[in-house]
């Protein structure tokens, strides 16, 4: 895994994440941003035939994976949008004339037909590369290229457009994570669906507390505070509306489906969180980084431990790590190794 | 798992990282002698120890030699604690003189040794925690009881000093929440509680009080493999005390092992025998608050659990017998025989009852009859040749048990049917054994559904910490029902009346030590 080069702006933003208490903002402990941060750094790269396992010893399970998988989402999200203006710039201007994308135009959601690139040479006001697309009849967007990452190309060969179209309204983004987000990253939140990362939880129901109902906030410039919920940052398919876009799943480790989602969903990352979640299920999940939260109190640890010590031994590449990951607080324990698929 | 808030979790992680562990260690001289003189004494009867003889006395003051160090006990419970054993012993031993003179005369030198514990009765271990809660800088201290059976005896002990009454007594396994209070008091060696006691704190200060004859010795185990650079491990922490002059007695030793002989024994012959009755391979489970139960050992055998760590709608499951393990809750009737699917299938059943209970035993004690007189390879050999394809010892077993309505396959029930002499009655059979069937599974959503109710409502952290809670369904036919938490299961299998299977029994049955084996809780 290599050092980002630039720091992503989010990471610099959850610095200054706090926790709400009694009506008072408490700024978030080191332990909490150690899993935000240790999210985000496995989810910094794309795995590339070798995955990381990263086992954790904590005092307690609380937080650690709702927070490590924030972290994923985020830092997924973030390079996808911060990638869009090499790779994306690439991809839409090797797609043929005609094919079907989605342009977001404000809070609006609209369809088109993307057109190709126009060099404009002669205008003092639109000189440059344009991305253009029809949104509807005889109306041509012109987008500039630095904002490629507001059109994104659909699956779908051909689609019909409206002889006039207002589009689909965007869903406002949370409070939460318009403070921590910036424009670009929002939208690639709030319109694409990804599966970044696989939360398979020994206590589902906990989890959902923890993600939708617990406050966390952000001081703003004014020493306002903004509050909202990590569900806003993670947008977790089973708390969403039907229909909206998410970027990651939660499944109780007692299901009996998880082998059907298992064969279906390729996650950046698979989250274990305690010990009867990894010993049952951590065999489906083997082409993607996996991370295995395990409370020191669990009935099922030393069985997880145990079968993680088995894998580092049978199955790890015996090469250094390039892994800057952060250090984590006292009466944490890490361990972290790479395999093959 | 209980929702634990941010500011929950952060004090926490507070215990953490300032873990350290006081050692406070009590006086109690009589009670070293007495511990060693029976460690030698065990020592030197050998493989005698755990007969049918000497099994007994030695059960019992390895009990009451384990209690003693486990709990904080007034001077008068150990005194009269001490006495009967004593009274108990001296008669108990009375026969051996003349048959094993040398081991009696050294079991009357152990009963001398407790007769001085008897003649001193104090208590150190409650003294000292007085101490330390009546300090100046009195703190709120949760008292941990590593064995679950000495909960219950030593809240009320507590209960009668006033400075004592607002201690928490708690289970290791209560530690599984947020923090609970500003010291956690273990009572015992370390040697005798999970790692996570120590390494996962729930107190900012851990403290251990046990005697100073003991030898105390404690340090983390490692954990993975390769600890990642940077991770934060707390400093080594380790605990020593030798006990006097380098010869104190290995705690592990004064912790009492489960005698499997003698749960099976205590569990056997406790229901009415029946003609009809089989015999069926059983494992024996102990259970906590001195509890144990039988049950059937054969692949389809299986039992209803309390999974604690499920969502509520999946936390009463059924898992085969055979998946039961430490820690495992599981469901039994309590009273009025072990099956508490058959009363509610009974009245499903209504007026037919009778009737088609008549049937299925009717057919079952035919077979059992030609069983006995023939042999099993005799009668599944006439059973192939009437058809049957899956007929052989283990498969005729269960056709005979009461616990077996009917064969999965018509073939086998028909050839069943034509060799015990009901061959042009097997359709009618099988339609009445359906109808069973049929009020069984009725039966069985029925009270897994009152069950699922009864749970929610249930106090599950007074279920961790006793290790055991009763619970009364409204369907008066389904009676009273425990939850047991599963301490051990036996290793290997023994031949036992079916009607005492399922049921459970108290493993010791002799006065005030009817409390049970002990063993430690993780």
């Amino acid at each position: 895994m290599k050092v980002a080069a630039q720091e992503p702006s989010f990471r610099s933003i959850l610095g200054k994440l706090g926790y709400v208490q009694d009506s008072t903002v408490a700024p978030l402990p080191a332990w909490a941003r150690f899993y935000l941060d240790l999210g985000a750094s496995i989810a910094a790269e794309p795995a590339t035939g070798a995955y990381f396992v990263v086992a954790i010893s904590a005092p307690t399970r609380s937080f650690a994976a709702s927070l490590i998988a924030c972290g994923v989402v985020l830092a997924s999200a973030s390079r996808q949008s911060d990638g869009a203006t090499v790779e994306h710039i690439e991809k839409l201007l090797s797609v043929e004339p005609g094919k079907p994308v989605i342009l977001r135009s404000g809070r609006r959601q609209l369809k088109g037909h993307y057109l190709g690139a126009k060099d404009i040479v002669g205008s003092q006001t639109m000189r440059g590369t344009w991305l253009v697309i029809r949104t509807d009849e005889g109306t041509e967007r012109y987008v500039p290229l630095e904002n490629a990452a507001k059109i994104e190309v659909l699956d779908e060969d051909s689609i019909r457009l409206p002889r006039s179209q207002r589009g689909h309204l965007i869903e406002p983004p949370g409070p939460l994570l318009a403070a921590v987000a910036d424009e670009v990253l929002v939208a690639t939140l709030l319109t694409r669906s990804e599966t970044d990362c696989v939360l398979v939880d020994s206590a589902a129901a906990v989890a959902k507390v923890e993600l939708t109902a617990a406050e966390f906030a952000i001081r703003g410039a004014a020493g306002d505070y903004t509050i909202g919920t990590l569900q806003e940052l993670l947008r977790a398919r089973p708390y969403l509306k039907r229909g909206t876009a998410y970027r990651a799943h939660v499944l109780s480790a007692g299901s009996r489906y998880i082998p059907a989602f298992a064969s279906r969903l390729e996650p950046l990352a698979a989250l274990f969180d305690g010990g009867l979640a990894y010993v049952k299920w951590a065999e489906f999940w083997k082409r993607t980084h996996r991370i295995l939260v395990l409370d020191r109190t669990d009935r099922r640890f030393e069985d997880a431990v145990r079968l993680v010590n088995q894998e580092y031994v049978e199955r790890r590449i015996d090469r250094n790590l390039d892994c800057p990951l952060p250090d984590p607080p006292r009466g944490v324990e890490l361990m972290v190794f790479e395999v093959y698929e | 798992v209980k929702f634990l808030s941010v500011s929950e979790t952060d004090a926490v992680y507070g215990c953490s990282q300032s873990l350290r562990i006081a050692m406070h260690l009590a006086q109690y001289p009589e009670l070293g002698k007495f511990s060693k003189a029976l460690y030698r004494f065990a020592g030197s009867l050998g493989d005698m120890a755990t007969d049918s003889y000497w099994g007994p006395a030695m059960r019992r003051l390895k009990l009451l030699q384990f209690d003693l160090c486990a709990a904080p006990f007034s001077a008068k419970y150990i005194e009269d604690r001490c006495s009967s054993t004593v009274a108990w012993l001296q008669e108990y031993l009375q026969p051996s003189s003349s048959m094993y003179p040398r081991a009696a005369e050294d079991g009357l030198s152990v009963c001398e040794l407790l007769e001085d514990v008897c003649g001193n009765p104090r208590a150190p271990l409650l003294e000292k925690l007085r101490e330390l809660v009546g300090a100046p800088e009195g703190i709120k201290i949760a008292i941990l009881i590593g064995e679950p059976r000495l909960i219950p005896p030593t809240q009320d002990q507590l209960r009668l000093h006033k400075e004592l009454s607002d201690c928490e007594v708690i289970a290791p396994a209560n530690l599984r929440e947020g923090v609970i209070g500003e010291m956690l008091l273990a009572i015992g060696p370390p040697q005798w509680f999970p790692e996570y006691v120590f390494m996962a704190p729930r107190a900012p200060k851990v403290a251990i009080l046990a005697y100073d004859w003991m030898r105390i010795w404690w340090k983390p185990a490692e954990l993975f493999m390769a600890p990642f650079a940077g991770s934060g491990i707390v400093e080594e922490v380790i605990l020593q005390h030798k006990g006097e002059e380098d010869e104190g007695i290995d705690p592990e030793a004064l912790v009492p092992a489960i005698d499997f002989k003698q749960v099976f024994a205590a569990g056997v012959g406790r229901a009415p025998a029946r003609d009809e009755d089989e015999a069926v391979e059983a494992r024996a489970y102990v259970l906590d608050q001195g509890w144990a139960v039988l049950l059937e050992a054969g692949e389809t055998s299986s039992a209803l659990v309390v999974d604690l760590d499920e969502n509520l709608s999946d936390r009463v499951r059924r898992i085969r017998a055979s998946e039961i393990e430490r820690g495992t809750y599981i469901l039994l009737r309590t009273s009025g025989g072990g099956d508490y699917i058959v009363p509610v299938a009974n009245r499903i059943l209504a007026d037919f009852e009778s009737t088609a209970r008549q049937h299925q035993r009717d057919w079952k004690v035919r077979l059992r009859t030609l069983f006995r007189k023939h042999g099993p390879a005799h009668v599944t050999e006439n059973l192939r040749r009437l058809g049957s394809v899956r007929a052989n010892d283990t498969n005729l077993h269960n056709w005979m048990s009461e616990r077996n309505i009917r064969t999965q396959d018509p073939e086998d029930f028909t050839a069943i049917m034509r060799l015990i002499g009901l061959g042009e009655q097997a359709e009618e059979y099988w339609r009445i054994m359906g109808l069973i069937d049929k009020a069984h599974k009725m039966a069985g959503f029925r009270i897994r559904r009152l069950l699922l109710e009864e749970v929610d409502r249930m106090d599950l952290q007074g279920l961790e910490r006793i290790g055991m809670m009763t619970i009364e369904l409204p369907d008066k036919d389904a009676g009273s029902l425990g939850i047991f938490r599963v301490l051990s299961v036996s290793p290997t299998v023994e031949l036992v009346p079916a009607s005492d299977i399922g049921e459970p029994f108290p493993i010791e049955q002799n006065g005030q030590d009817a409390s049970s084996q002990s063993l430690l809780w993780d």
